[in-house]
């Protein structure tokens, strides 16, 4: 005799969200998945609208919570848990409640450490030497459900926010397609988070950018430049044109901060302690170049 | 040959003819068994959308009492299987309802069936040694189905006549109801 395997909806709407419904779509049938509606004047790829539609999986659309309200409000889904990963809305108590067995949320931090939007960023910017993933039921307050389970990952000391990300990713899709199963039987049950202080992420602005070396360590610019590698990027003014950092490391070495010096073909910025060694930049509108291809052409 | 393709299927004559009862649970009924468990497992792993939860012997073309039921009906990643030889129903209890259950042996066709809530059965374990027992819910169901392998039905006979009880699986998993004239009625596969 068979059986179909359990129903669970699925909420997210960015690249990761995509990752993991293709993922979950391999065990699992997805009942509906909920995403966000991409702007109008968005002509980039919509991946986890694209990946339903490939997969026939039913697509719903809410933009922001009240749009929610009103689409669980007149929707009747037959699975008793959903999923959200990378969604981007906040979902009300009500909403939440629709499902028995709640709303499972893969947390790429090692909860309660950073909450909130941006977890891996803020993961790379802190230094921290480990980070990892969290599967929570979700509550109305921002990431603080109780847990399902916990694994750790390792960071190298280089690793940059996409390769985290894609780390991060990975060790989700395990444990997504380990631990539904076991919480939908009542293996597991859900345990409140460690009670050590939380920290809190929040979404990156343009403005995060920007290198303060007359302020801020050579180490933890460094850190930026590898935390900030997909967006918004490290900037640097240099008199009329802007440069994006994408490789440096730190140089024990002291000098005014915020001023930039070429040095045996090296490019230095020293900073508030020790200085930071471009490796490898874009200058505006130009390609990614080495530091010593760049001093080939531009003058200091 | 992959373990799955023993698994027989309609309009196979075999599904509707009685299965004998073992009499010494030897090295090839062990054999069997091990067939059987392997063939359901083979089967799911080829399914997305679907678990293998029990299988009987005449499934893989082995007229024998013998059915393999799943530890845990919901979780994939648990692929351990109890066996069950020589079954029978000493005494059905509690309502009739109706629920969703497919086959191995029907592909993609699923139908609300009418069982017992509960059931009391006895049997032989994998060693031989005789055993009883209450099944309530899901598991009730499964041994209903199952004897009832071994005794040549399959689930689409109790419904045979139910306009409303068939179902197809979907490639997205869903279950959608069928044209009862048009894919059921007439259908020379099933019957």
């Amino acid at each position: 005799m068979t059986k179909t395997s359990e129903p669970i909806v699925f909420f997210g709407s960015g690249p990761v969200a995509a990752a993991s419904l293709a993922a979950l779509a391999t065990e699992f049938t997805i009942e509906a998945v909920i995403t966000k509606q991409s702007p109008g004047h968005h002509h980039g790829p919509v991946p986890v609208n694209e990946l339903a539609e490939s997969l026939r999986i039913p697509i719903n659309f809410a933009n922001t919570r009240s749009e929610l309200d009103i689409l669980m409000g007149s929707s009747s889904f037959k699975s008793r848990l959903g999923v959200i990963v990378d969604y981007g809305v906040i979902v009300s108590a009500k909403v939440i409640s629709t499902f028995p067995l709640g709303i499972l949320n893969s947390h790429f931090s090692l909860l309660p450490q950073w909450r909130g939007a941006d977890p891996i960023t803020f993961s790379v910017l802190s230094g921290q030497h480990e980070s990892g993933v969290s599967l929570m039921l979700i509550v109305e307050a921002l990431d603080e459900g109780p847990l399902l389970s916990q694994e750790k990952l390792p960071l190298p000391p280089d690793i940059t926010t996409p390769e985290l990300t894609q780390k991060l990713v990975t060790l989700s899709n395990t444990m997504l397609l380990r631990d539904i199963p076991k919480y939908l039987t009542g293996e597991l049950k859900p345990y409140d988070q460690p009670a050590i202080p939380p920290s809190y992420s929040r979404k990156l602005t343009k403005d995060d950018g920007k290198l303060h070396p007359m302020s801020e360590t050579a180490e933890q610019l460094e850190r930026e430049i590898r935390a900030y590698a997909d967006w918004p990027k490290s900037r640097l003014s240099l008199g009329d044109t802007d440069i994006i950092i994408t490789k440096a490391s730190v140089a024990e070495r002291s000098g005014t901060p915020g001023t930039l010096t070429a040095e045996n073909k090296e490019l230095f910025l020293y900073c508030s302690q020790n200085a930071l060694r471009i490796e490898r930049l874009k200058p505006a509108g130009k390609r990614e170049m080495s530091a010593s291809e760049f001093l080939l052409g531009h003058r200091l | 040959m992959s373990a799955k393709d023993k698994i027989i299927r309609l309009p196979n004559k075999h599904l509707r003819q009685r299965s004998r009862r073992v009499g010494l649970v030897d090295p090839a009924i062990q054999k069997i068994i091990q067939d059987m468990t392997d063939a359901t497992l083979d089967w799911e792993d080829s399914r997305a959308h679907e678990l293998g939860v029990a299988l009987a012997a005449i499934q893989i073309d082995q007229p024998l009492r013998i059915v393999i039921i799943r530890n845990n009906f919901d979780n994939k990643s648990d692929r351990t299987f109890q066996v069950f030889i020589n079954p029978e129903i000493t005494k059905y209890e509690g309502d009739v309802v109706e629920d969703f259950e497919g086959c191995l042996s029907i592909a993609d066709i699923y139908g609300k069936v009418p069982r017992h809530e509960k059931v009391r059965v006895k049997a032989l374990n994998a060693q031989g040694k005789p055993l009883r027992l209450t099944a309530k819910g899901f598991l009730a169901r499964v041994f209903q189905h199952e004897i009832d392998h071994n005794n040549g039905i399959v689930f689409i006979d109790h419904i045979k006549d139910n306009q409303d009880a068939f179902y197809k699986l979907q490639e997205d998993g869903q279950l959608t109801p069928l044209d009862y004239d048009k894919d059921i009625r007439t259908n020379s596969l099933l019957w």
